[in-house]
């Protein structure tokens, strides 16, 4: 090897540094072996982070383990000398012990300004008193934590940003932390405890997401609040219904939010909103409003009416979501229809994007997609999911008599996914007019029974070259329609040789299996399994065929396959694409459900705690255990008999 | 543009100046725009104190990097790229060996382009990161001064770090 010049070493001091602080603490430790002008570098790292990349512990018991990180956080804390910008404590194997607080207390006479401590372990860790002095700190970030700031406490001044999630902390303390943190910007709270009302007054917040179980939430001095995600987690009851004044919980809610940019109503929200009296429309429209996601039970009146409500007050949409709670909608009652009634009143001047998940095709919803079509002109791509396959053709159907003014001054792509074919529909005029739809809901209907005959592999092109001017068609020259179909094939292992299958699983992963983003690995035994969940119905594919055929319809392999998803009531939400190789079916199956498990925690890591109840993020780590020289097998001895 | 086309060079030299960046150790010259070469606040700096000639001298950085140094800025100063096509753009500068990367980071620290600094020190700290010490020695030439016993020394000070490691 060449001898070469050594001349990393001598980069100015403030280039080391920023390489060092690119690199894990562990690393960056171990550059101090180099030689003696590397021994103390890495004291000047801006960022500690210990976390499980940084701290490896091989030793399975828990007081040695214990012992072990307590050790290197005290020693990388004396002997760092810069100041240190951010601390994080986020190990898989610490749990809430008292050497924490000793910590904090450090770090409460420095100027650390980025908090995060995570307790994945165990009790919540009740924070000592000496992080409320922390006074320039500007994101804070605690998870599996008891916070409990002595009354005295001003909050902190400099706070730009708080994530609390798993957290317990009492109703008066809440108030008091969110109102005296005068400059903060970004809220996040996840599945807390000990506060039911959500009093939020802060004039600089801008970016709100909470999800958790709460009674009431009440916004003051949000004027600048642009981003909102709010999910109620728990289904409150009808006759909870407070004898409110006036005013219901919808005008009451966005009567503080004038710069809303983006919502998103998640969960069981609606019901709240829908708490009350709704009205027509908001008081003050929300003029920038540009993205709307709600989950809503379409079966149930009040939340219709304070989703129409919303819709009416959103003038400049450009993205709406409608993601039904099918678990509710099985039992359709009779609704008052109240789409039908205010076609024309409600312009959706900008609104680009529609996405509809999980319905059933009853008649209420199709008479909503109607009226989003019928009220906007731009629209350029509607997705519509049903939530099951065999309801797709009645979806289907049900779009057909689309209200005869449809204008429309761009293209349509309508994607229906029925029965498991994907039909994509395009629709282009050439003349910036209104037409009848009358002939392509009859097109619709022969689309629809050639696939249900028969299933054409190539896209197939339709054009009709003229349709019959109407009333309404002002321009002389008719219009020229060009219809565009393409069908993928469907997984049913029946009428359907595998290289379809093939071809259907290859085009759902755009860019191969590695290039997803919610996959997991799962191992068993000698299998390896890669998985990839992605939005769906609940299709399961191993190695390009269906997993029942595949799994040689065992009930308990198939069991193991389904039993993630199961558990957190996902077994309609998501396809499963796995590549599966080495072992044996049995194996396979079962590090499949390890992947699964796996790649739901990509989902939300909040999916932690249910799944590690299950037991299903454990590696089972069981393996045939070797032949031992003398014995027959492992442990089986040769026969012997006594005479 | 209705000017003949003689008078091209006088008549668009208004609205898209052009700076010329010389290297002081192989003499190379490169033409570039002027918001090209403006991302570079050294750069900037001179301009706007007006100490920059018609011909910019860079010293101490080779014809080669500052040839690297000036597609990134081109990449960037594009205001139609897309973040991944950077991205994609900034992982092709910076995939070369060590020795160009260290040349590459110490220009992009005399020419203060923060963007490059960036990922020209995130390059090389992935390249020796989970590597062994002894790699990391002989990746950068790091001369080993320690006598044995204080090697054992440091390592044994931080043993929890070296688990795992030879």
């Amino acid at each position: 090897m060449e001898m070469q010049v050594d001349r990393i070493s001598n980069l100015p001091g403030h280039i080391v540094d920023k390489i060092m602080s690119q690199l894990s603490l562990r690393d960056a430790v171990r550059t101090s072996v180099l030689s003696s002008k590397w021994r103390y570098k890495w004291n000047n790292l801006p960022n500690l982070i210990f976390d499980n990349q940084s701290i490896v512990v091989s030793s399975q018991d828990q007081t040695s383990i214990k012992n072990k990180l307590v050790n290197v956080v005290d020693q990388v804390l004396l002997l760092h000398t810069a100041p240190i910008h951010k601390f994080k404590l986020s190990h898989r194997d610490i749990q809430g012990v008292n050497d924490i607080d000793r910590w904090i207390l450090y770090l409460s006479r420095g100027s650390v300004k980025e908090f995060i401590l995570e307790i994945w372990k165990g009790h919540r860790y009740k924070l000592p008193s000496s992080l409320y002095s922390c006074q320039k700190l500007i994101h804070l970030e605690l998870f599996n934590c008891l916070v409990k700031p002595p009354p005295t406490v001003n909050g902190f001044g400099s706070l730009k940003s708080i994530d609390l999630q798993h957290i317990t902390m009492d109703q008066d303390r809440f108030e008091h932390l969110i109102s005296s943190c005068t400059m903060l910007e970004r809220l996040t709270l996840m599945n807390f405890d000990g506060f039911t009302v959500l009093n939020i007054n802060a004039p600089n917040l801008q970016f709100f997401d909470i999800g958790g179980v709460f009674d009431d939430v009440n916004f003051r001095n949000t004027f600048r609040l642009a981003i909102v995600s709010i999910g109620l987690y728990v289904n409150i009851g009808y006759d909870q219904n407070l004898t409110l004044g006036n005013a219901g919980n919808l005008i009451k809610f966005f009567s503080q939010l004038p710069s809303i940019q983006r919502l998103e109503v998640q969960s069981y929200f609606l019901k709240y909103l829908a708490v009350g009296h709704t009205p027509g429309k908001l008081p003050s429209p929300c003029m920038e409003l540009n993205y709307l996601s709600i989950r809503i039970n379409m079966n149930d009146t009040d939340e219709n009416l304070a989703a129409l409500c919303l819709l009416r007050s959103s003038p400049n949409l450009q993205e709406l979501e409608i993601l039904a709670r099918p678990e509710e909608q099985i039992f359709p009652e009779r609704v008052k229809n109240i789409w039908l009634e205010e076609y024309y009143d409600c312009p959706f001047n900008q609104l680009r994007l529609v996405k509809v998940a999980g319905i059933f095709g009853v008649r209420c919803e199709m008479d909503f997609i109607n009226f989003l079509l019928a009220n906007s002109p731009v629209l350029e791509r509607m997705t519509v999911k049903p939530a099951s396959n065999d309801r797709g053709v009645g979806v289907a159907e049900g779009i057909g008599p689309v209200p005869a003014s449809f204008g429309l001054s761009h293209s349509v792509q309508c994607t229906l996914t029925v029965d498991s074919h994907i039909l994509t529909l395009s629709v282009s005029n050439e003349l910036h007019t209104k037409w009848r739809f009358q002939s392509l809901s009859s097109l619709h209907h022969s689309l629809l029974s050639l696939f249900s005959s028969q299933i054409s592999q190539k896209p197939l092109a339709l054009s009709f070259p003229q349709s019959t001017p109407r009333l309404w068609s002002r321009t002389v020259r008719a219009p020229r329609f060009v219809v565009t179909a393409s069908a993928v094939a469907a997984p049913s292992p029946v009428d359907l040789e595998t290289t379809n299958l093939m071809k259907y699983v290859k085009s759902r992963l755009p860019g191969g299996i590695a290039a997803q983003r919610i996959w997991g690995t799962g191992r068993r035994k000698a299998a390896i399994a890669r998985v990839v969940l992605l939005e769906g119905s609940g299709k399961v594919f191993i190695n390009y065929r269906d997993a029942k055929e595949y799994l040689q319809g065992n009930p308990l392999w198939l069991q193991y396959v389904k039993y993630p998803l199961v558990a957190l009531g996902y077994e309609s939400s998501y396809d499963v694409f796995v590549k599966a190789h080495g072992g044996g079916l049995a194996g396979q199956a079962q590090a499949i459900s390890l992947g699964i498990a796996r790649a739901l925690l990509r989902v939300s890591e909040s999916h932690r705690i249910p799944l590690r109840k299950e037991g299903l993020l454990t590696r089972d780590s069981r393996v045939v255990e070797r032949k031992k020289v003398g014995l027959r097998k492992a442990r089986k001895a040769p026969q012997y008999s006594k005479r | 543009m209705a000017s003949a086309p003689e008078n091209e060079k006088n008549a668009s030299a208004p609205e898209k100046k052009t700076l010329t960046l010389k290297s002081m150790i192989n003499n190379e010259e490169f033409v570039v725009d002027e918001h090209v070469a403006l991302q570079s606040v050294t750069i900037k700096n001179m301009v706007d104190s007006d100490c920059a000639g018609d011909v910019i001298p860079v010293p101490t950085i080779s014809g080669e990097i500052l040839a690297l140094v000036i597609e990134y800025c081109k990449n960037h100063a594009n205001p139609s790229a897309s973040e991944d096509d950077l991205k994609k753009a900034d992982a092709g500068i910076v995939a070369k060996d060590i020795y160009t990367l260290i040349d590459l980071v110490l220009a992009a620290n005399f020419l203060d382009i923060k963007g490059l600094l960036e990922v020209t020190s995130q390059k090389i700290a992935d390249s020796i990161k989970d590597l062994p010490h002894q790699d990391v020695r002989e990746i950068f030439g790091v001369e080993n001064d320690y006598t044995p016993e204080e090697e054992a020394a440091v390592r044994a000070e931080h043993d929890w770090a070296f688990e795992g490691f030879p």
